[in-house]
């Protein structure tokens, strides 16, 4: 195939240009970098939460067999609860995220693994926010925000909130070096 | 920039108020619509509400006219300002830099005064609408040019002359009527069917006490006459193969209303660095897409589309979360020609490179059937539970092994082709659909794998971009883990710009 090289800009280029092999498996593995768990704290506030919401779903079973015998929709939910409660114990060291050079991972789930991937290039913006249950227990979210929609989003919840607010300043510097 | 008609805050189009007016009425229309239903069946009597109607309207008339006086735009240095509000004012500034898609639209008002609508979208997170209702054609495409323009990196291949500016655009797809009723003909009826089918049980659940006010009057037979007709066997089958009929009917007559409305006198053409699409009959919509913005191609076909040998092709921009899909431009009737006109002019550089092909995980059929027939079990188990009949397992075998079949066929039909800055998804039988899509418009991927899939190897893969996603099912582990890293290392080393 004829490629043609003339003119001064091609000619620059090529002489700058640079094409080195890449193996994928000497690519850095997402998959094999330790991930930081969350604080113990946040195990608590998810337990709680969930506790929270089984309650008004226990109530809610109760109004509805008001008629009736309740008894057999609160086993159910509290069957529910204790599988919840079971698999929120086991996946919390499954947790966790990774902050490398060029972007940001979070993984999470025992049933259903996932493992998300944001590049900095990519991030419009970030955010640190704190519900009234994570002001109790000091532990904040970090929302890193991409373009088109919110289907890309990514939140990271239960961060020691110092830890929220310094990985924002860090991703607010990574971002602002590819606008 | 200064000799710009833009620079001073400007008014729309004085013949604006009519615009502004009409979609008020629209909206108060719709939502006073309800209220008028009810008064009918009750006893405040027709009078009043036409009162509370005329005298709303009248109000709104005023209201209009401050809206409409209010309502100011300018570009001021690198910024779109908009004034507006009446009670509340509000000022609205975006950096042109930051402005995704900039389109035109006419809907029938505006068409009768001759004036258009312009709709910007930022493709920011819960942005709010951007829309100038009422410019006179030559201000709006003024308005787009110096918008779009206005764009970095059109700014820059431009300046670098080496593209001719006024390069001549190729007319890529034209619909006559015989084309578009041949594209309402083979739209997939059963989807336009479902959707009425929905929307009319949306309705009917609505004013459920009316219309069976309504039917209980009207119904002359006595109900054993009723029960004695529709049990006789004859009957039961006349009556199912005369609802499948007008189903079908309904769905096909459907299918070309939509089609009509939506994609009458679609022309697209296709320029060095845009596409242009233009259709609709009710409303006219223009887009004018820049190549390099084009987030995802979509490719898709069915076993009605086959026969006169064409696809559509859906075009997916960065868009914000509040946009609606109506906005998503489609080109029906893309033929192998024009499919590669579109193809060379987006994908070009990246497929020059061969793709390498890969194929689901061989276990994945399994996968997928297993939860065809859990899914089935819900349908007729309930309906063993009705009739009590072991024939009814006989018909779950059937289903069974249509869904494996099927199940086979399809999964035997999915790859996925890449070469590190191109990926194309292909999957379906009797409907196809394939996506394309540039590496380095990724923003951001998720592995997923079920505890189930871990004991096979399997995972899913989904690719994020501005404009939508693409998930990949059942591919091997180790390839969706290969593909995870391999493509945030494209993404991150790449330096052009996705958005």
């Amino acid at each position: 195939m004829h490629v043609g090289l003339t003119g001064k800009k091609n000619y620059l280029q090529a002489m700058l240009y640079e094409n080195l092999q890449i193996r994928p498996e000497d690519l850095p593995d997402v998959f094999k970098e330790p991930f930081n768990g969350h604080p113990k704290r946040y195990l608590r506030q998810r337990l709680i939460s969930l506790s929270i919401l089984f309650l008004v779903l226990g109530v809610g079973v109760t109004l509805l067999w008001m008629t009736g015998d309740p008894v057999p929709g609160l086993i159910a939910t509290s069957i529910l609860l204790l599988l919840r409660l079971f698999f929120e114990f086991k996946s919390f060291p499954l947790r966790g995220y990774l902050v490398r050079e060029q972007d940001i991972s979070y993984r999470s789930g025992i049933l259903f693994r996932e493992v998300t991937t944001v590049p900095y290039n990519r991030i419009q913006h970030s955010e640190v926010s704190q519900g009234p249950l994570g002001r109790a227990m000091k532990l904040s979210t970090l929302k890193i925000f991409t373009a088109g929609g919110s289907a890309s989003d990514l939140s990271i919840h239960g961060l020691e909130t110092e830890t929220a607010e310094r990985l924002k300043a860090w991703l607010t510097e990574k971002t602002a070096q590819h606008v | 920039m200064s000799e710009s008609p833009f620079s001073v805050p400007r008014r729309q189009d004085p013949l604006g108020v009519i615009i502004l007016f009409g979609q008020n009425l629209r909206n108060m229309v719709r939502i006073l619509a309800g209220l008028v239903f009810a008064s009918v069946y009750s006893d405040w009597g027709i009078f009043s509400v036409t009162n509370i109607v005329l005298f709303g309207t009248l109000i709104m008339a005023v209201y209009t006219v401050f809206q409409y006086l209010r309502f100011k735009f300018y570009i001021a240095g690198d910024e779109l300002i908009l004034e507006k509000g009446v009670f509340r004012r509000e000022r609205l500034s975006i950096p042109l830099d930051r402005i995704q898609t900039v389109h035109l639209s006419q809907n029938l008002l505006q068409q009768v005064i001759q004036l258009t609508g312009v709709r910007i979208d930022t493709a920011g997170s819960g942005q709010e609408e951007l829309k100038i209702s009422a410019l006179k054609r030559e201000d709006a495409l003024a308005l787009q040019a110096l918008l779009e323009g206005s764009n970095e990196e059109v700014k820059n291949q431009s300046l670098e002359g080496e593209v001719a500016p006024q390069a001549p655009r190729k007319t890529l797809v034209e619909l006559t009527i015989p084309k578009l009723l041949v594209v309402g003909l083979t739209q997939n009826h059963l989807r336009s069917g479902l959707i009425a089918f929905a929307v009319v049980w949306g309705y009917l659940v609505q004013f459920e006490d009316v219309i069976r006010d309504y039917l209980d009057v009207n119904l002359d037979y006595s109900p054993e006459e009723v029960e004695q007709a529709v049990s006789s066997i004859e009957f039961g089958m006349t009556l199912i193969a005369f609802m499948i009929l007008t189903f079908l009917a309904i769905s096909v007559m459907i299918s070309l209303v939509r089609t009509v409305i939506r994609h009458f006198g679609l022309k697209a053409t296709l320029g060095p660095k845009t596409i242009q699409v233009s259709s609709g009959l009710i409303k006219r919509n223009e887009f004018t897409i820049p190549l390099n913005k084009i987030q995802i191609m979509r490719w898709q076909g069915n076993y009605l589309r086959r026969i006169p040998g064409f696809e559509s092709v859906l075009i997916r921009q960065g868009r914000s979360g509040a946009q609606p899909s109506e906005l998503n431009v489609e080109i029906p009737a893309c033929y192998t020609d024009q499919t590669q006109a579109l193809e060379q002019a987006i994908y070009g550089p990246e497929m020059e490179e061969p793709l390498h092909a890969y194929s689901p995980h061989p276990f994945s059929w399994v996968y997928m059937s297993t939860w065809a027939l859990v899914i089935g079990l819900l349908p007729f188990g309930i309906a063993f539970l009705l009739l009590e009949d072991w024939k009814v397992a006989l018909a779950y075998a059937l289903y069974a092994l249509i869904a494996i079949l099927w199940v086979r066929k399809f999964v035997s039909t999915i790859s996925l082709s890449t070469n590190g800055s191109l990926i194309q998804y292909r999957k379906g039988w009797l409907s196809t659909d394939r996506s394309l899509i540039k590496v380095y418009k990724i923003q951001s991927m998720t592995y997923r794998q079920s505890i189930f899939q871990a004991r096979r190897g399997t995972a899913h893969l989904t690719l994020y971009t501005a404009g939508g996603s693409l998930t990949m099912r059942f591919m091997p582990e180790s390839l969706v883990k290969e593909l995870h890293n391999y493509y945030l290392y494209k993404v991150e080393v790449s330096e052009e710009s996705w958005m």
